[in-house]
């Protein structure tokens, strides 16, 4: 799906970045201004400017702290304005993860600030990309569930209460698997942010990045630490001016991690599936994804059936056809029939369906050519399951529930956000 | 020994490539003005010695009576003796090589990982950090990725902070086998300019330093002797050594080989070159790199490396 992002400053307009997405032209410097000015020209005249719609197109405009325009223009894919905004609030907040809300805000070198901003681009991009993650989507973070967690997460807090934090995570291939108490107690654009930080990265065996967390401290950097472990599987760590990333590599990282190694490599064989193969699903599910509304986790999987897809009676569906119909179809439901998920500090939207209706929707679905999607709305969770055409339509409901009981027995993603 | 006044007298050892016979020879050379680089010349004649010879190896150079021969020999270009570039195209070779490959496809190591060999086959390790600095978008990330074998980011993307990369790289060096184990560390420009601590962190105990330029873009080149001046107030005698990129479009080249030359005799450092494209991909759903083709590709550039960190440590012990 193309798409354009541009990034201006608020009060002279000066065009800081802009992404191009997909094959088109990029845009002419007299079409950004035309963007930002037809926003300049209903400000001037006391009207807000949230949206519009073209034929193919929508285009929404966003000003943050009255110092930073994001205007995005993206195909129109029937999903509610709610995903726009998300996906510019996102890209604001990547800004200030990697440059920090001081040089945001009050800009005093432009030319200083776009040199800076270029460290962002990697970040941006691979919000605008469409990948097999659906934590930018679901203001949710990816995780992986493996019958090792919690052994793992003994070792986790051992290393990073040794490398003196408190803050601490354990990916493996780029979900997360186990965290510390702390790092659950950031908000799930920052768990998110982060995460995708570490994916849009080039792959390395350690890394050491100043980092401003957008909403626990925009001002003030942290150092980021993250260790390769074995292939696949990082254990990342948030810290201050100490320690060093030498010291921590070698004086703390075989001590703590060298006994798990046995943990780390059978935990990592649970990717693609994602969840322990202990727990058995529906034949007829081709891939689903669970929101814990609560606590800012999302699993998510395209691989649920350890079997050989081809024996089974249903079209194969291709993983990016897959990904494709659930991301479209959470996109089509979140925002117009259920409530999307927020970071506290979101300004909700009125003219969403949803905040109109005097009930809460509980149920949906859609049924495609070759597949059909069912989603379920409880108070804390939200599911979105994928399932292969031959699956009755009467059924679904049932299967959907019994899924939803069948995954939240684990205790990982049940868990309560303590504060 | 020197009896031959203002000159400089040089014993070597030379051994064949089965080690079957020692020739020693002792060079000695007339200097008659000391103020014409008498190390220059000296290098010259072991130079014409080596290649009377086929197929030598320099295994150890016995005596020297001017402490500029060590300069000399460390910044020669005939420093290739030492390695034999295309070993991991021979069979020994390729026993220590299937370690790092997987399906044709170069392995990238976890910090708990190592390559693993049959016991017989197990060389000593030997570990250096290595730092590379140049200006913003030379091509360090782009350089890493090559040496490592994995995806060259198709554009240049900002580093926001550090990222370090291991790479295991067996070598014979003076007939003796080792795994050289670099680990790279690769800082953003901004980054380094925006916050302090990561200059000293890259800087701590290292082994060499690269300073990159790129052949397409003469201010890099131009920035070279400010980024070396800017390290050598805390380079504890690390290796420094040039490195010019985007050398696959050696065509648009906006830097002569004369002022290759002149920079290389200038500041006594070498020169190597990278060509930071991906030529042969494996048909798979990441596109991956040909592990066989890659190793080719960066065999020169990790063998010198190798040899010249060898070489260092050599004379830091005092073997040399």
């Amino acid at each position: 799906m193309a798409a354009y992002l541009v990034c201006l400053t608020a009060d002279g307009g000066v065009p800081l970045f802009t992404r191009t997405k997909g094959n088109i032209k990029p845009l002419a410097f007299a079409e950004v201004g035309m963007l930002n000015g037809v926003q300049m020209f209903a400000q001037n005249h006391g009207v807000k400017l949230q949206s519009t719609a073209t034929d193919e197109a929508r285009i929404a405009w966003k000003v943050y702290h009255e110092s930073i325009t994001l205007i995005v223009v993206i195909c129109d894919d029937g999903a509610s304005d709610t995903h726009l905004y998300r996906l510019l609030d996102n890209v604001f907040h990547s800004m200030v993860l990697l440059v920090g809300l001081d040089d945001i805000i009050s800009i005093k070198n432009v030319e200083r600030l776009k040199r800076d901003l270029k460290a962002c681009y990697k970040l941006v991009d691979t919000l605008l990309e469409e990948t097999e993650f659906f934590g930018d989507l679901t203001e949710s973070v990816d995780i992986f569930l493996s019958t090792e967690n919690s052994l793992l997460q003994e070792h986790l807090e051992s290393f990073v209460h040794a490398a003196d934090s408190t803050y601490g995570c354990l990916c493996v291939m780029d979900r997360i698997a186990v965290a510390t108490t702390k790092w659950w107690d950031l908000t799930g654009q920052e768990l998110v942010l982060l995460s995708l930080l570490l994916r849009s990265l080039p792959q390395a065996s350690s890394r050491d990045i100043a980092v401003y967390l957008p909403h626990s401290s925009p001002k003030i950097p942290h150092r980021l630490l993250t260790f390769q472990l074995i292939h696949g599987v990082e254990a990342c760590v948030l810290c201050g001016p100490t320690p060093t990333l030498d010291d921590v590599r070698d004086k703390l990282l075989e001590v703590h991690w060298k006994p798990a190694l046995e943990s780390l490599r059978s935990c990592i064989r649970v990717f693609p599936r994602n969840i322990p193969l202990s727990v058995e699903l529906d034949l007829g599910i081709l891939g689903f994804i669970l929101i814990n509304t609560d606590n800012h986790r999302c699993l998510a999987t395209m691989h649920p059936n350890s079997t050989d897809e081809k024996q089974l009676p249903h079209k194969i569906l291709s993983m990016s056809r897959k990904i494709g119909i659930l991301k479209t179809f959470y996109k089509t439901v979140v925002g117009i029939y259920f409530a999307p998920v927020h970071s506290p500090d979101k300004e909700e939207l009125t003219c969403d369906l949803q905040a109109l209706l005097s009930h809460k929707a509980k149920d949906t679905y859609i049924c495609g050519d070759d597949y059909k999607c069912y989603a379920l709305n409880d108070d804390r969770y939200q599911i979105f399951v994928l399932y292969g055409s031959h699956v009755p339509t009467f059924a679904l409901r049932t299967t959907t529930q019994k899924t939803l009981m069948t995954l939240i027995k684990d205790k990982k993603f049940d868990e309560k956000k303590k504060s | 020994m020197s009896h031959v006044s203002q000159g400089i007298v040089v014993w070597l050892m030379f051994c064949d490539k089965r080690c079957s016979s020692l020739v020693s020879c002792r060079c000695s050379l007339q200097v008659t003005n000391v103020k014409c680089e008498p190390h220059c010349r000296a290098t010259g004649l072991i130079r014409r010695c080596v290649r009377n010879m086929p197929l030598v190896y320099m295994a150890k150079i016995l005596e020297m009576n001017s402490a500029a021969m060590h300069d000399a020999l460390v910044h020669d270009e005939d420093m290739g003796h030492l390695v034999h570039d295309d070993w991991h195209k021979t069979p020994e070779g390729k026993i220590y090589f299937s370690s790092v490959l997987r399906n044709n496809r170069r392995k990238t190591f976890g910090l708990l990982e190592r390559p693993s060999l049959s016991p017989q086959h197990t060389p000593d390790t030997l570990t250096y950090k290595v730092f590379l600095c140049g200006k913003a978008g030379v091509g360090k990330t782009a350089t890493v990725s090559k040496l490592m074998g994995v995806n060259v980011p198709p554009v240049h993307c900002e580093t926001p902070g550090i990222l370090t990369s291991v790479l295991y790289w067996p070598a014979k060096i003076a007939d003796r086998i080792h795994m050289f184990r670099f680990h790279f560390w690769d800082a953003g420009e901004q980054a380094l300019k925006k916050f302090d601590h990561i200059l000293p962190a890259c800087m701590e105990k290292v082994d060499a330093v690269l300073f990159l330029f790129s052949f397409t873009d003469h201010p890099s080149f131009d920035d070279l002797a400010n980024q070396m001046s800017r390290i050598s107030s805390t380079d504890d005698g690390a290796l420094k050594v040039v490195v010019g990129t985007k050398y696959d479009q050696y065509a648009h080249s906006e830097i002569t080989s004369r002022e290759l030359q002149d920079f290389e005799h200038q500041h006594k450092v070498p020169i190597l070159k990278v060509k930071n494209i991906n030529k042969a991909r494996l048909n798979d759903s990441e596109k991956s790199p040909d592990g066989r083709v890659e190793l080719d590709d960066v065999a020169p550039f990790l063998n010198c490396l190798a040899e010249r960190l060898w070489y260092r440590d050599q004379i830091a012990v005092g073997l040399v």
